[in-house]
């Protein structure tokens, strides 16, 4: 059945309801027939949907529930844990990819250190983690996984720098030893590197820039 | 140093910026709850819809187009129609549209956050909505905030249909008319 004709008189009064999307039946078919070639009347009802839309601005204000905003970042796959430094999943994460990347890479059961071990891979030794920080702020995460050899892995999402930086550790009895050098872009950057040392003897370790320490963990602790 | 805009934060979240989104939600988190309490009365499905409703957010920020509206009014009508959809599944009837008229939404107050959105016309919509007969505001705020059709509105307030759709025609009009032809809605 064809739809006769409208004009804009004849369904000026059936706007708001077509701008609400309350208008059903025969009537929109009517009132879209006319609307969809009418440059007014099409401005007229989205003019109509903006002012109705608008009310929503001036919708009450509540204090939402006690962990609300984690809930929500967590959701996100956000974590409200670091708040606005950095997202721990996303960084664990890309450790864990590190990690078995390199495990693939050389053949070995270095994902291991992540779980528990079997075979000749490093020892199921509990995880040692522990923020990398500078000034109070968080800048990275550093992830030991103990065995022989022990292995270290680094990610850093705020370093501040883009080139070339210096990993280091020291141990249990005030050594130091350099892990690696690695890149930085745009002060992010995921790495991981076979320890000089056993994990467990491992106190510290910081990144270092022409001299400079950007960032520091303790560990072991 | 300023606070960023709504649009800004959500540009920042259509490429996954994390802070962006950390921002935004602590600026929305009260707004967007509130509504969703004023529509479905429940505070635990409240929480639900809010949740949600950031989340889609978050996931669909590269579809916000700032030529349409604000971020406000975006954010909020997600946070509706999710609001509608629930009070649809668990209730046959949506609670008295005085939830929306009476807690806040007429008064004055807003945090001083919440003063980022430099596009904020709130103050404008509420003297538009205080100008309008009790009954006209009634009828407008059920069909367009709690998305109740003319029929559910005649049903709902004990009036014809016809007085129904005149009170949400003249409503509308008024309130489009009262925010401006030329100038865009917040």
């Amino acid at each position: 059945m064809s739809v006769r004709p409208a004009d804009c008189a004849t369904v000026a009064d059936e706007l708001p309801e077509l701008a609400l999307g309350t208008l059903s039946g025969a009537r929109r078919a009517v009132v879209l027939s006319h609307v969809q070639g009418c440059a007014r009347c099409i401005d007229e009802v989205d003019r109509l949907a903006s002012a109705a839309d608008a009310i929503l601005a001036v919708a009450p204000d509540a204090e939402p529930p006690a962990g609300f905003e984690t809930v929500v970042l967590e959701r996100m796959g956000l974590s409200g844990r670091r708040r606005l430094r950095v997202a721990p999943r996303r960084r664990i994460t890309r450790i864990a990819l590190a990690a078995g990347a390199l495990a693939g890479a050389l053949g070995t059961g270095l994902g291991l250190g992540l779980s528990s071990a079997g075979g000749g891979g490093p020892a199921a030794v509990a995880p040692i983690a522990a923020d990398l920080t500078a000034h109070h702020a968080i800048l990275g995460e550093v992830y030991l996984a103990a065995g022989s050899p022990g292995w270290l892995f680094m990610s850093v999402d705020h370093l501040g720098v883009t080139g070339l930086v210096t990993c280091k550790v020291r141990t249990v009895g005030g050594a130091t030893s350099t892990v690696g050098t690695f890149w930085v872009e745009g002060g992010a950057g995921s790495w991981a590197y076979q320890l000089p040392v056993p994990a467990g003897q491992v106190r510290a370790a910081w990144v270092l820039s022409g001299g400079a320490v950007l960032a520091s963990a303790q560990l072991n602790r | 140093m300023s606070e960023p805009s709504d649009e800004a934060l959500l540009a920042g979240m259509a490429i996954g910026d994390e802070r962006a989104a950390v921002v935004f939600v602590r600026r929305y988190q009260r707004r967007v709850y509130g509504l969703a309490r004023s529509i479905v009365g429940d505070p635990r499905s409240a929480e639900d819809v809010a949740q949600d409703a950031l989340v889609r957010v978050w996931r669909h920020a590269q579809v916000f187009d700032p030529r349409r509206g604000s971020a406000a009014v975006w954010v909020l009508a997600i946070t509706r129609n999710l609001a509608i959809d629930a009070i649809r599944v668990r209730r046959p009837t949506p609670l008295d549209p005085a939830q929306f008229l009476t807690l806040g939404s007429l008064s004055e107050e807003r945090l001083p956050e919440e003063a980022a959105d430099a596009s904020d016309r709130a103050p404008q919509i509420r003297e538009a909505l205080r100008a309008l007969p009790v009954e006209q505001r009634r009828a407008l705020v059920l069909a367009t905030v709690y998305g109740l059709t003319a029929s559910d509105v005649s049903e709902r307030e004990g009036i014809p249909l016809g007085t129904a759709k005149t009170r949400i025609r003249a409503g509308l009009q008024k309130l489009r008319r009262a925010l401006g032809a030329e100038v865009p809605l917040a």
